[in-house]
């Protein structure tokens, strides 16, 4: 059984993303690794938070259990206004669909679809009726400036046309946490300005809350609130970090 | 399959080379079912034209015409058992030259004229009782035997005269030739020096042609008479070679099947393995197991309809170029088709090697970091 998807609907702008006193380790015993340790953290609609942090820091566990990807060992995970911490591996996938837009590293597209194909995929598992999901798609590449590039594929588009599809795709399910995942990294500095610039213009224009991991702060600095993860903990960006 | 098809698109190279495998099993499949299929008609089919329901042969002969006879007593008796009509039959398989000197071999079937064996053998043409006149198969006929033309059988001394010529039939891959059974009695048993058949061949037959009635205790009866009574069908195992041949077969094409189904198990692993990534992408976007398993399967599915399809075809176009030729062939439709579809099974379970693979794919990859 999964939460029907008017509900969802109604309830998830409101409460962007929340964790809650969230551990996660990793193995048993002396191989045990605290990957996150108590985190807290809070994402409303229509902000960008941007997670920086050494290697090993946590970063992608963050993203994984705000992701419905990982369940945490202890705390709890709030998207919109589900709480997605316990809920079973098969609502888990319906949630991540329903309510949580990815954005990954190198865009990670798929190499047999068309630009327009990456979001029409989107709709398709969500069985969403197929011409207003073609008419969003088109919509959404436009407000990425892709409009003339929806029948490409990932190997005919640059680096930044594709985190620019991949952040579009992103968009499609209308979701209420938006997970960005080192978006600029495949990027020079000037597109990597560019597509952060446009994550947090969406983030806006669609309310949505955004958590984005990175190793580029000047991409960070554009974020709304700048966040440090130390060895699975986060702290307010210290001065070192901020500049 | 919103994705399984684009792949199918995207890398039509691999599927078109997997699938082209496919296709030549599927070749192979065909032919050698036309060619199994084939192999029994010119094994049996004389037998299994002929219009009877059992057959009585000489006790702890397994069956077989060239180890039994029976007597005209037995023959008798059986014929008056109730609800059983029994004639003698003969069939022995001769060294014959034609007309111009040139040797075959058939096998030389003695019916009684005017009994039932004859009527629906004869297709019209009659063997008058106690004449040395023969009826040839087409098979025979196309060799360059006609009617009117002798036909010799040196071993025993008799000369046949055609009078007519009857469908196709074989017996142990040999053409039959048709003859009243006292000329069948007078070239198995006469003398080499074209003497008078001996009194105690007086009657004999290989076997006992029977039709029975539904509910008679055949075993009884064959107890009583010291006969052995089989079906008609369960006598195809006494044709020379019927056994193994079908064994060899059919143990080729289940090697087939078998085949089919590692090729595909193996590409579809393989295949799995090099789409992880992308099967890790579809699982974070929310796509369900159940899914992504229709999208890999639709996939397989897809590529082993067609390549069987198309093998289907271009085997049976080459089945019938040989059918008619010397090689013994024989294609029917159904048969294709489930051969077809046992195939494409095939392959379907040896994809189901890749289901857990596909299943156990954790969505987390898509976010690079192997955690
Ligand atoms: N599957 C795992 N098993 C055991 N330990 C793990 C596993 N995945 C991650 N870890 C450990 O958990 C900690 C946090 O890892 P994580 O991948 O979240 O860091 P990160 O900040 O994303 O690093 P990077 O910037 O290198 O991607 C690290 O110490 C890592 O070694
Ligand atoms: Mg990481």
């Amino acid at each position: 059984m999964t939460t029907p998807r008017n509900v969802i609907a109604e309830h998830r702008r409101l409460g962007g993303l929340r964790l809650e006193d969230v551990c996660l380790r990793y193995g048993d015993g002396d191989e045990e690794v605290i990957a996150l340790d108590n985190v807290s953290l809070s994402v409303n609609p229509g902000e960008l938070v941007a997670v920086v942090g050494a290697s090993g820091s946590g970063k992608s566990s963050l993203l994984a259990v705000a992701g419905a990807m990982r369940r945490p060992d202890s705390g709890h995970v709030v998207v919109g206004d589900v709480d997605i911490t316990t809920l079973p591996a098969a609502q888990r996938s319906a949630m991540r669909h329903d309510l949580i837009g990815f954005v990954f590293q190198g865009s990670n597209l798929f190499a047999s679809l068309s630009a327009l194909e990456q979001l029409e995929l989107v709709g398709r598992i969500g069985h969403a009726p197929k011409a207003q999901t073609r008419h969003r798609a088109r919509g959404l590449l436009d407000e990425v400036g892709l409009a003339s590039k929806a029948a490409r594929r990932p190997a005919h588009l640059s680096g930044g046309e594709r985190q620019r599809v991949g952040i579009a795709r992103a968009l499609m399910a209308a979701p209420a946490v938006l997970l960005v995942d080192e978006p600029t990294s495949a990027l020079d500095h000037q597109r990597g300005i560019d597509i952060v610039t446009l994550l947090r213009d969406e983030t806006r224009r669609h309310e949505i809350a955004t958590l984005m991991v990175t190793h580029d702060l000047s991409a960070a600095h554009l974020a709304d609130r700048l966040i440090e993860m130390r060895d699975g903990r986060l702290t307010p960006a210290t001065s070192a970090t901020a500049h | 399959m919103f994705v399984g098809l684009r792949d199918l698109r995207h890398a039509w190279g691999r599927f078109a080379l997997m699938g082209s495998v496919i296709a030549l099993v599927a070749v192979l499949t065909v032919l050698l079912t036309g060619l199994s299929t084939g192999l029994v008609n010119s094994g049996i089919s004389g037998l299994r034209s002929m219009p009877l329901t059992n057959l009585a042969f000489e006790a702890k002969t397994n069956s077989t015409f060239s180890q039994s006879t029976l007597d005209a007593a037995t023959i008798g008796s059986l014929d008056r058992q109730p609800g059983i009509t029994a004639e003698p039959l003969g069939l022995t398989l001769f060294n014959a030259k034609d007309a111009l000197g040139n040797s075959f071999a058939m096998v030389l079937v003695g019916v009684q004229p005017g009994g039932f064996m004859a009527k629906d053998i004869v297709d019209g043409s009659k063997l008058a009782r106690g004449s040395n006149n023969v009826l040839i198969t087409q098979g025979i006929a196309s060799a360059g035997v006609h009617v009117g033309d002798r036909i010799t059988l040196a071993r025993a001394g008799v000369t046949l005269r055609v009078v007519g010529i009857v469908p196709t039939a074989t017996y142990g891959h040999v053409s039959l030739v048709y003859a009243p059974i006292s000329l069948w009695r007078q070239a198995t048993y006469g003398q080499v020096t074209g003497g008078s058949l001996s009194p105690s061949a007086q009657g004999l037959a290989s076997a006992a042609a029977m039709k029975v009635e539904p509910g008679v205790d055949l075993a009884a009866v064959a107890k009583r008479l010291g006969v052995d009574i089989v079906t008609k069908q369960q006598a195809y195992a006494g044709s020379p070679g019927y056994v193994a041949e079908t064994a060899t077969m059919s143990l080729i094409i289940d090697f087939l099947y078998i085949i089919a189904a590692l090729v595909v198990g193996a590409f579809f692993t393989v295949w799995t393995i090099q789409r992880k990534a992308d099967i890790g992408l579809m699982k974070a976007l929310g796509t369900s197991n159940f899914a992504v398993l229709r999208d890999a399967f639709g996939q397989v599915g897809l590529v082993m309809l067609a390549s069987t399809g198309v093998g289907a075809l271009v085997g049976s176009a080459i089945g019938s170029l040989i059918t008619g030729s010397s090689v013994p062939f024989a294609l029917q439709a159904g048969d294709i088709v489930s051969a077809a579809i046992i195939l494409a099974i095939a392959g379907m379970i040896g994809s189901l090697v890749a289901v857990r693979r596909i299943a156990t794919i954790d969505p987390i990859i898509a976010l690079g970091a192997a955690i």
